[in-house]
């Protein structure tokens, strides 16, 4: 049982492996279209930035959060964005169009699994170039803050990207489930920027009371990037890592995970295929 | 003369007819209809929760209160969402890129004039939906918001009208780069984010420093989102006055003039590099 389940992750995790080298290749000889999601995806962030720059010129914090804080909120956003953009964000959009168009049926016959098949077939190397930037924020305002992270809050940080990754795959995968249900879902997509836009544009200080709730649990976007802000900074002084804020977020994310990969099994259930 | 009448009227009821087959298109898909409502609406809620930690135990901000600024956003943000120009540009583009543009080539229709009758049917429609969803915030926020001018409503349609037509030729000139590029969803966002910056959907104008503000107050952009709720606003809230109303309309109806003729060089220059799939 044991062994089996280890050469299932192993085969997913090869196939996932082979699919990232594809890409490369066939990135590297579309040379405009890399430099030019570079470009545009660091003038989103920075324009972002600019916006709280701006607050900032009127007001010295946003519910206890100073300016610095703010950016580095912000090249958080943008180091996890960079993220799941080069990993399976190109892969998860395409998900609605497979559906339709019945391409699903390909990767239902291959001896991977097929969500992770389509989730990282379309891996986009040039996204990671994002990361440079957002490092730059991350930074230059934490050393404008004059503080110096010990290596567990590095370590804290690190790790709250990485679940913070697994839970963007979580919403994305929610947000495209509709599919196999309906024809057209762009409006579940405007929805979803609306949500991404709360995780890039409200820091996670602006959250009170029932907003806590609804943005940090029922619908949690609000997390994205405030979650690996309030590791990294502790309680804001610069104490350390917050350990008690892991297990809400650790909570959250499972919970997600299982609920995306139901919500999967069901739509597949449903599913009938080109020509169904 | 009267042969021109007849051909502008031909014309103008060809347009009115993609205008009306856009319009129904977006009427067929009714469950978008409530979606886009929620859409609208968090946006909304979204400005509120981050102006009401602004202005944690502050008065006032650069001149607004927070009442005037949730009745900015909620101005600011549904004129913003009326725009269906920008998802256009992706539609276009794809047909330029897959060899269906021949489609306009093959028909006595103008590209031009096409694409800004499909934005007008789309956009026809996003407005009724949005004026539900800006209704029932308002509703829901009664008390809380500044209420509107009646003449500055008036005034704000009219400026966020001609703002929405230079947005439109803006967007046509960005699908028409897909003659030269083989991809032009980039620079679509890019647009569109800078787009949103210029025009306050994203903050109100009134924070950025007077240098940042008179150089915007030459271009079209904050018609799109500032200036409609500045004038709903009024003078009294921080808004603007009917006596500015004039001078911006003037200015937006040359904008305008100049982007079309800009729309149409540039399509004549870039449209020659068309080549049909299998030509």
């Amino acid at each position: 049982m044991i062994a089996a389940m280890r050469d299932t992750v192993l085969r997913n995790l090869r196939s996932v492996a082979a699919l990232a080298v594809a890409r490369l290749a066939r990135q590297a000889s579309e040379a405009g279209s890399f430099w030019a999601g570079f470009i545009i995806d660091t003038m989103v962030f920075f324009i972002q930035a600019a916006v709280f720059w701006v607050i900032y010129l009127n007001v010295d914090d946003i519910g206890g959060w100073d300016k610095w804080c703010c950016v580095f909120f912000v090249g958080t956003f943008t180091f996890v964005d960079g993220l799941w953009m080069s990993l399976y964000f190109f892969g998860l959009v395409g998900i609605p169009e497979a559906i339709q168009t019945g391409r699903l049926d390909l990767y239902l016959t291959k001896p991977f699994d097929p969500l992770l098949h389509l989730a990282f077939e379309r891996f986009n190397p040039g996204s990671l170039f994002l990361a440079l930037p957002a490092l730059c924020l991350v930074v230059v305002s934490t050393a404008a803050m004059g503080w110096r992270p010990s290596i567990a809050s590095i370590l804290a940080y690190a790790a709250a990207l990485l679940l913070m990754l697994v839970l963007v795959f979580d919403l994305m995968v929610l947000a495209r489930v509709p599919a196999f249900r309906f024809r057209r879902i762009e409006a579940v997509g405007a929805m979803e920027n609306t949500l991404v836009e709360f995780a890039m544009r409200v820091p996670g200080s602006a959250y009170r009371g029932w907003l806590k709730l609804l943005f940090r649990v029922i619908l949690p976007y609000g997390l994205i990037a405030a979650f690996p802000t309030e590791v990294f900074f502790g309680d804001g002084g610069g104490g350390g890592p917050l350990w008690a804020s892991w297990a809400p977020a650790l909570g959250v994310t499972a919970a997600f995970t299982a609920l995306a990969r139901a919500a999967w099994e069901r739509g597949l259930a449903r599913y009938e295929g080109a020509g169904g | 003369m009267i042969r021109a009448f007849d051909r502008l009227g031909g014309a103008a009821a060809k347009y009115a007819a993609v205008a009306r087959a856009a319009l129904a298109d977006a009427l067929a898909w009714r469950s978008e209809l409530a979606l886009g409502l929620g859409a609208s609406a968090g946006r909304i809620l979204m400005a509120l929760v981050l102006w009401s930690a602004v202005f944690a135990g502050r008065g006032e901000i650069g001149g607004m209160g927070l009442a005037a600024v949730a009745s900015y956003y909620l101005v600011a943000v549904f004129v913003a969402q009326i725009d269906r120009s920008s998802s256009m540009v992706d539609t276009f583009a794809r047909e330029i890129r897959a060899g269906e543009f021949a489609k306009y080539l093959a028909r006595p229709v103008d590209p031009l004039a096409w694409f800004l009758a499909s934005c007008f049917g789309r956009s026809a429609f996003q407005a009724a939906i949005t004026a539900v969803a800006a209704a029932a915030c308002s509703c829901a926020l009664a008390g809380f918001l500044v209420p509107p001018e009646p003449v500055g409503i008036l005034a704000a349609a009219a400026v966020a009208s001609l703002g929405l037509l230079a947005l439109a030729l803006v967007n046509f000139m960005t699908a028409c780069l897909a003659f030269a590029f083989q991809d032009v969803f980039s620079f679509n966002i890019g647009k569109n984010c800078l787009v949103e910056f210029l025009s306050g959907a994203l903050l109100p104008l009134a924070l950025l420093p007077g240098w940042a503000r008179r150089a915007l107050e030459l271009t079209p952009f904050p018609a799109l989102a500032s200036l409609p709720a500045q004038f709903i606003l009024g003078p009294a809230r921080g808004g603007a006055g009917l006596g500015e109303l004039p001078a911006v309309l003037l200015r937006l109806a040359l904008w305008d003039l100049g982007l079309y003729l800009a729309a149409r060089r540039a399509f004549a220059a870039l449209s020659d590099r068309y080549e049909e799939a299998g030509s």
